[in-house]
């Protein structure tokens, strides 16, 4: 196959980031890794069609949601669009105490929130988009994305802080 | 705090939507003290996530397994009418085919302006011009370059190596003011057979950036700024 240098550059240069999302989303390895070669598949197929070269970013993100959102229809139907309680004020938790934690465990703890909350969540943690284009890649609006991670950040902490049964999982149905 | 939940502390900062609740903040030393916990722990969150990496032959597989297009399915009247097409322009596809359209100098120019528009990860952040080189000589790219001197008043950022048709390529950042970067690929000049040799500098525009091509001590220099030519000319 001839080589591709802007392919291979793209791929360089996001697959990390791309990946790191991807799990923040499905929780394992191999899945992760499906999501992201699958999505710079579409992007070997699709990208040219892309005029503004600033949005392939975006582009690929969007991509890795939309395919996640496709693969997990199931999961994401029947999850809660709403918790029913939600907290005022973030729980305590010190950062010591993350700190200390395995990145594992955190996105353990992570991967028990409801989908509709991990997206918003890994993202805002990444910093790897600006919010217009957060919301633009989980097809909501920005006030919806800043209110999911208010919550799962809620619901997160509350875990963190006091971690109890360890099989049951926040603001999910799944 | 439900406002401050979604921020991002050092990135959402000079947000107006966040820098009110955080001014608010400075004068309430309750929240104040929840703030600068919130930023630890943010801190925390986000090393963690960074310390997952992929596999490590992701990258390997993902470029292993880009799709070749897939060859259509072709009726016998439309085998036909390819055959005659190709009769036809036999002469021109010999042409057109002599030279390797993919080496030549603005097929190279085009991608590194690409390069710049999609983003770049560096290979080494350092503000120090020696050390930039002792990095690029260490790692087998060009490091015995010439720098203009209007670049020599700018700032170094930092290089990254990149790869044209199995060549090493040198990639120099450097920040003139906020918000303007410049960058000059380095290059040996056979890397790129099918070119004029040009000691003067060629410009050239490339949708919103302009590169500036020229040949020097057996380099092809390549220097490509953000703006119309008048700025990459600024700049030589």
């Amino acid at each position: 196959m001839t080589p591709d240098p802007l392919f291979e550059n793209l791929v360089e240069l996001y697959y990390r980031d791309l990946y790191r999302f991807a799990y923040g989303l499905v929780r394992n390895e191999a899945d992760a890794a499906d999501l992201t070669q699958q999505t710079f598949f579409i992007w070997a197929n699709k990208g040219h069609q892309i005029r503004d070269q600033a949005q392939v970013k975006s582009w690929l993100f969007t991509t890795l949601h939309r395919e996640f959102l496709q693969k997990h229809r199931r999961e994401i139907r029947f999850s809660h669009q709403e918790i029913s309680i939600v907290e005022d004020e973030l729980p305590q938790v010190m950062p010591d105490t993350i700190q200390k934690m395995d990145a594992r465990m955190l996105l353990d703890y992570l991967g028990r929130l409801d989908a509709l909350y991990r997206g918003p969540l890994v993202l805002h943690y990444l910093q790897d988009l600006p919010y217009k284009e957060i919301a633009a890649v989980l097809g909501v609006p920005l006030g919806t994305v800043q209110s999911r991670i208010s919550r799962g950040k809620a619901l997160l902490y509350k875990m963190l802080a006091g971690p109890g049964d360890r099989d049951s999982r926040e603001g999910s149905h799944e | 705090m439900r406002i401050l939940a979604s921020w991002r502390p050092g990135v959402d900062d000079s947000d107006p939507f966040f820098a009110e609740a955080l001014a608010f903040a400075q004068a309430d030393p309750e929240l104040l003290w929840w703030v600068e916990e919130e930023r630890a722990r943010y801190a925390a969150i986000r090393g963690k996530l960074l310390e997952i990496e992929p596999p490590k032959d992701l990258a390997r597989t993902i470029i292993a397994g880009r799709p070749i297009p897939m060859r259509p399915a072709w009726s016998g009247r439309q085998i036909l009418q390819l055959a005659a097409a190709i009769i036809l322009l036999a002469g021109v596809a010999f042409y057109w085919l002599r030279p390797g359209p993919r080496n030549d100098i603005a097929t190279y120019e085009k991608y590194l302006t690409r390069v710049v528009a999609q983003g770049y990860r560096m290979s080494l952040e350092s503000n120090d011009p020696a050390r930039i080189r002792r990095f690029l000589a260490s790692n087998q790219a060009p490091a015995d370059y010439a720098v203009t001197a209007a670049l020599e008043r700018a700032t170094p950022l930092g290089c990254a190596t990149l790869s044209w048709n199995g060549n090493p390529v040198t990639m120099l950042c450097f920040r003139d003011r906020p918000g303007r970067d410049v960058y000059l690929f380095v290059v040996d000049r056979e890397a790129i057979p099918k070119r004029t040799p040009n000691p003067s500098p060629r410009i050239e525009q490339f949708g919103d950036y302009s590169a500036a091509t020229w040949e020097s001590g057996g380099k092809t220099y390549v220097l490509t700024v953000r703006g119309e030519p008048d700025v990459v000319q600024s700049y030589l």
